[in-house]
């Protein structure tokens, strides 16, 4: 019998989290829509071809009565995508957006499955403009949830796309590469660098070392390369920091993308008390390209509101209504 | 201030070799010494806390954040891959995977091979990456008899000096990879405190960024 057993992954919220995790959806979607953005719902099952090409054992599937194999949505950037791409709708536009999203984890190490994101997707504006209102409304949610202690940090997708266009490597030697820049493998990548030697093997070398203050993360990593499109890269990440000026912004160079579509700046918000990033996002332009849409220029971030609550909540006063 | 380094350590010799790395980092771990049966130490200057955990959980502690790095071997986090820094090879507790049977085995044999092992993942992946299905049986310990008495065609396991295989009557057919001490980190703590990248620079500076070969 398993009528009093939850899934594994799942969880029950009452009281404190039950309340303070609707207020935090509620205010910041409020907020959002106060800033302009336009409210969508999307489904929570839709095709599993919607979210990867291929099956993710990080997804939930399940058939529907016709056979289709469905999945649970683990964001809800794609499906945006499917919206833009698949109707008539008029660009320039933005979204905001907030609900469940669903992720399988390695079971029985005290993981959610199921979490709340918040979160917003400017499509077709310009790149430069679209940024700035992503970094300026993320930081507005941020604020409005009562996060106090908290840090952006920037990176920009084309560094690690031009290290392996040049390279050139193997499919498998590319996804090994990409896994010791992400581990931020120090002996890893040294010895990666002494197998396969290229022009980029100092600033390889480096990666884990490539973040924190912009000022010196810029500087050292143009003294380890002068590669044209990396240089350009870098170049657009310190234009991003002067016009942030008054919130000082970190850097890390060894972001992998975690999205295959992105392509250009991508942001993570750290902070204090939980021990991953609240917000994740950036610029995506080829996210269209997969439902066979023109191309598009389009930035988006998401929030996890369970990390907020996990940050916040210790600060909250709460008295149970009994 | 500077704020409190936790690290999550195995008990026993993966514990002994870090502290030996750490006092020659130039750190003071007498404290260490005499350990009783607590499984939580402070430094006296609150410097570091040291928690001593089975291996696999010194990933699940630092994944949460509640130890900001952890050490650990490869062996472990082959079979448990996601959600920490792996940021440097400490070049101790050198060993390697590998496959062995008795000396009878044929690896070329036509028939589906079964394949006791304590790390399912490591042997599932090395076998496809050869493109050959095995069937896995999960072993807990001694994996050795499992092919010594028939259990299965051949075992993949851990190998150090080879004494214990040579005991039991087998041979090792064909090595998997290296293994070694592996130093693991928090994504956030390295961000949110400075101590933790100044403690894997002076880490590296004692251990080098160049992995020393097994045997």
């Amino acid at each position: 019998m398993k009528k009093t057993s939850l899934p594994l992954g799942m969880h029950d919220k009452l009281f404190k989290r039950a309340k303070v995790m609707y207020q935090l959806e509620r205010d910041i979607s409020d907020l959002l829509m106060d800033l302009g953005f336009n409210r969508i719902e999307t489904p929570t099952l839709e095709h599993f071809e919607v979210f990867s090409d291929d099956l993710s054992l990080d997804h939930y599937h399940l058939f529907d009565k016709q056979g289709n194999l469905l999945s649970l949505r683990p964001d809800m950037t794609s499906q945006i995508g499917r919206v833009v791409a698949s109707t008539r709708i008029n660009v320039p536009v933005r979204f905001s957006y907030s609900g469940k999203v669903f992720n399988y984890n390695e079971e029985m190490r005290g993981l959610s499955n199921e979490h709340t994101q918040a979160g917003v997707e400017i499509v077709g504006y310009d790149s430069q403009k679209a940024l700035h209102v992503a970094l300026t409304s993320a930081k507005k949610a941020l604020d409005v949830a009562g996060l106090k202690q908290y840090h952006f940090e920037l990176s920009h997708a084309a560094i690690l796309q031009s290290i392996l266009q040049e390279l050139a490597l193997t499919p498998a030697l590319e996804k090994d590469l990409l896994g010791l820049i992400q581990a931020k493998n120090i002996t890893g990548l040294t010895m990666f660098t002494m197998r396969y030697p290229s022009e980029f093997d100092a600033f390889i070398c480096q990666l884990p070392y490539l973040f924190g203050e912009s000022e010196s993360v810029l500087a050292k990593a143009r003294q380890l390369t002068n590669h044209a499109k990396i240089m350009q890269a870098l170049d657009s990440l310190e234009m991003a920091v002067s016009i942030f000026a008054d919130n000082p912004l970190m850097l890390d160079l060894a972001q992998v993308p975690t999205m295959p579509y992105y392509t250009g700046m991508m942001f993570k918000v750290f902070g204090d008390k939980v021990p991953d990033a609240f917000v994740s996002g950036g610029r995506y332009d080829r996210l269209f390209e997969r439902f066979g849409a023109k191309q598009l220029t389009a930035v988006g971030w998401a929030l996890d509101i369970d990390s907020v609550y996990q940050a916040i909540h210790s600060d909250i006063a709460f008295e149970e209504i009994l | 201030m500077s704020k409190q380094i936790t690290i999550a350590l195995t008990k026993g010799r993966i514990e002994k070799d870090t502290i030996k790395l750490l006092e020659k980092a130039g750190f003071e771990m007498s404290f260490m010494a005499d350990k009783g049966r607590h499984l939580i130490f402070d430094s006296p200057n609150q410097q570091f806390r040291f928690l001593l955990v089975k291996a696999p959980d010194v990933t699940t502690y630092v994944r949460h954040g509640v130890a900001d790095m952890g050490v650990v071997g490869k062996d472990v986090l082959m079979e448990h891959p996601v959600g920490y820094l792996e940021m440097l090879d400490l070049n101790v507790g050198l060993c390697k995977f590998s496959v062995a049977s008795t000396p009878n085995f044929n690896p070329t044999d036509h028939k589906r091979k079964r394949i006791a092992t304590k790390y399912p993942t490591v042997a599932r992946n090395f076998f496809k990456q050869k493109g050959e299905d095995v069937e896995i049986i999960s072993i807990q310990g001694s994996v050795e008899i499992a092919s010594v008495i028939g259990l299965a065609d051949a075992i993949v396991d851990i190998v150090e000096t080879g004494h214990t295989l040579g005991a039991n009557g087998l041979e090792v057919f064909e090595d998997i990879c290296r293994i070694s001490a592996r130093l693991i980190v928090n994504k956030a703590s390295l961000k949110n405190k400075r101590e933790v990248l100044h403690l894997i620079q002076q880490l590296e500076t004692v251990v080098g960024n160049k992995e020393v070969p097994f045997q």
